[in-house]
């Protein structure tokens, strides 16, 4: 059993986001927003138990559709919590400028119900793992990826191939 | 704090022309603790000048842009067009928005009156907070010779001090781009009044980051 790892932006799912109406220990309904999904698709990414691919996953998704290397939020949770939860996975390849990562660890969670969205919601703020890299920690692990070859900067933006040239 | 002649800018928007509505809607608890001073105080001027925290060695830094810089109308208009029309946008680690990009724009076209805007709408609590966040954050990385990099320094000094997490959280990133050792002291400052823990860890890493 591993991780799920999904992209978010953390100071949503800080509990007492300075908000004065929100109830202690709940989380506001904007961080529903980073479990967004698109034809009842959530795109995910799994992480092995001892988390040896996580570097190189989040060194793929910070160089995907972005312009900078910037701070980076994630949450992991327990892949245990998928099968609870009945939530079907589909193994699909993902779209970063790292092709090996895209084929092994991009996956769907499909047939997604607003319930199971909601339920996950609720995992991830009694049990998640919410970490931040800063953009300096991140560009250690986009360089260390792009020495081992494994980013392509053709699939990078423009702007962001620029940056790292 | 006695020698600072840095521009601020007076602003003729009033707080209320954008409506109680728009302001409940975008979570802004009205009036801001900053807002109350800045009443108190009656001038942004006043009120950036005179806060506890002493930024003078900020003024150390190498630059002609001293003088004051009056803001036009017809930016205040453009800069609350963009933030209103930024309210529904979908902002995301990395990636420029078109708010950034327009916000670039402006800041590349006008330079510090557009920083000094920024500073009043957001100290002023008239702006969503989300959308000031995502400013801020971005602000941090525009290269160092730029002229505006005392006022954004400023703005980023008042802006990790300010009540709302939300904002607090994009100033910490700001910082974090700036990567500039001249900004340890106002982060130590941050850290040690910051009730946020996970804020107050960001804090402590960005210190070691630039100090490494």
């Amino acid at each position: 059993m591993g991780y799920i790892l999904r992209k978010i932006r953390r100071a949503k799912w800080i509990e007492h986001a300075g908000i004065a109406w929100l109830p202690a220990s709940e989380i506001q309904a904007d961080a529903l927003f980073d479990l967004r999904t698109k034809d009842n698709i959530l795109s995910v990414w799994y992480v092995e138990q001892d988390q040896s691919n996580l570097n190189i996953v989040i060194a793929a998704l910070a160089t995907s559709r972005t312009e900078r290397i910037s701070n980076f939020d994630y949450v992991l949770i327990d892949e245990k919590y998928l099968d609870q939860l009945e939530i079907q996975q589909l193994k699909k390849d993902g779209d970063t400028p790292n092709s090996i990562a895209n084929q092994l660890w991009h996956i769907d969670l499909v047939e997604l119900t607003a319930r199971a969205v909601y339920s996950l919601a609720q995992i991830i703020s009694e049990d998640g793992l919410v970490n931040r890299l800063h953009y300096k920690e991140v560009l250690v692990h986009v360089q260390n990826e792009i020495y081992a070859g494994n980013l392509e900067l053709n699939k990078m933006t423009e702007e962001l191939q620029n940056k790292i040239r | 704090m006695s020698s600072i002649d840095v521009a601020t800018t007076e602003t003729t928007i009033s707080p209320y022309s954008w409506g109680a509505d728009y302001l409940q809607s975008s979570g802004t608890v009205w009036p801001t603790p900053e807002r109350r001073e800045l009443e108190e105080e009656n001038s942004v001027y006043t009120y950036v000048s005179a806060k506890s925290t002493d930024l003078s060695y900020l003024w150390s830094l190498p630059t002609e842009q001293t003088q004051k810089v009056e803001s036009t109308p017809a930016i205040d208009e453009v800069m609350i067009k963009i933030f209103k029309e930024a309210v529904d946008e979908i902002f995301e680690d990395g990636v420029k928005s078109v708010f950034i990009y327009k916000l670039f724009a402006l800041v590349e076209s006008f330079g510090i009156p557009i920083i000094q805007k920024l500073m009043f709408l957001i100290l002023d609590g008239q702006i969503n907070f989300a959308v000031a966040s995502e400013s801020l954050r971005w602000l941090g990385d525009i290269p160092y010779s730029d002229s505006t990099y005392r006022v954004r320094l400023l703005l980023l000094s008042k802006c990790i001090f300010h009540s709302s997490p939300l904002i607090r959280d994009g100033a910490i990133l700001g910082f974090s781009f700036l990567d500039d050792p001249i900004t340890i002291p106002i982060l130590k400052e941050a850290y040690e009044s910051e009730a946020v823990p996970e804020l107050k860890k960001d804090i402590h890493k960005i210190i070691a980051l630039i100090e490494a």
